[in-house]
């Protein structure tokens, strides 16, 4: 993280019309990459609870409760941070722009998963239902992130996935925006780990006063 | 939990220093060397409107532009630091708990 900042600094070059800017670039995409990462995980691992419903993959809704929480984290962070590149570049914090639509609708979707999540008291529907609200979530997903604002025209620059199949960057700034994707991935996985980890342990705790 | 949070930060808090070290530093340089124009000051010299002090009004924007993406940064630190707060609570518990 340290690296893909002084990176960010002291090696990518700004861009041309967009100036220091453009900086922001390398910590605005990996945050809402990291958010689209969290709740593919999160869906993941809901399909697996439902196929063997926790005998194989134990705490498998708990994990994807834990990774849909960090997606709402990162989500709200792209968002945020997103604004303030906003009223730098087009003059307000909010645009109605579709990639600015699309993140705050998965906001809604996911803030949407907890209430259903903590209005059933039962346990095992608890786990269920919210299961398969997160597979119904992953599914749209990739529709709201990479379908919708290539449909209709959008004040954000040139998607790195596009048409002509070239990544429209220099190598410099190409090789920062790598390097902090994979930062903000590593930390991703760490929180990820830190948090089943607790989890478990919690679960450990309630199945010994159970017993 | 707390450690690594602290350490963290330090390491972010160096990486700031030295990057606005760097910077400034930057500056200095340009200073003495020849005034190279910037894409800004292109497009002004286009539109026939050219001011006594653009070049300080470009290098204020310049430092407050750097500013405010140093600002996003801290603020998706202050993110991630929050749910990591959040996990270090979770955590106690469950060592509280453990300890009954």
């Amino acid at each position: 993280m340290p690296v893909s900042i002084l990176l960010a600094f002291l090696y990518a070059p700004s861009a041309e019309v967009l100036g220091h800017t453009s900086r922001i670039i390398y910590f605005h995409v990996p945050v809402g990459w990291v958010s689209v990462l969290a709740f593919m995980v999160a869906g993941i691992y809901s399909i697996l609870y439902l196929k063997d419903r926790g005998r194989v993959y134990k705490l498998a809704e708990t994990k994807a409760f834990n990774s849909a929480v960090i997606g709402i984290v990162f989500t709200v962070l792209t968002i945020v941070t997103g604004s303030i590149w906003a009223k730098l570049m087009w003059g307000s914090f909010w645009n109605w722009d579709p990639r600015e639509t699309s993140m705050l609708i998965l906001l809604l979707i996911y803030t949407a998963y907890f209430s259903l999540r903590s209005s059933i008291t039962d346990s095992g529907t608890r786990d269920r239902v919210s299961s398969v609200y997160l597979i119904f979530a992953m599914v749209v997903v990739p529709f709201f992130v990479f379908v919708v604002p290539r449909i209709y025209p959008s004040l954000h620059p040139d998607t790195v996935i596009n048409t002509d199949r070239k990544l429209h960057l220099d190598g410099d700034m190409r090789m920062t925006l790598f390097t902090s994707s994979i930062a903000f991935t590593m930390l991703y996985a760490y929180l990820f780990i830190i948090a089943n980890r607790i989890s478990k342990a919690s679960k450990k705790i309630e199945e010994r006063y159970d017993s | 939990m707390i450690r690594k949070i602290i350490m963290l930060t330090a390491a972010a808090s160096l990486c700031f220093s030295v990057t606005s070290k760097a910077i400034s530093a930057e500056r200095t340089e340009a200073k003495d060397q020849p005034q190279i124009k910037s894409s800004v000051e292109i497009s002004k010299a286009d539109s026939s409107v050219v001011s006594s002090d653009g070049n300080k009004q470009d290098k204020d924007s310049e430092t407050t532009t750097l500013i405010i993406v140093m600002l996003v940064i801290l603020i998706i630190w202050i993110g991630v630091s929050v749910y990591i707060f959040n996990l270090d609570r979770r955590l106690k518990d469950v060592e509280d708990r453990l300890k009954e």
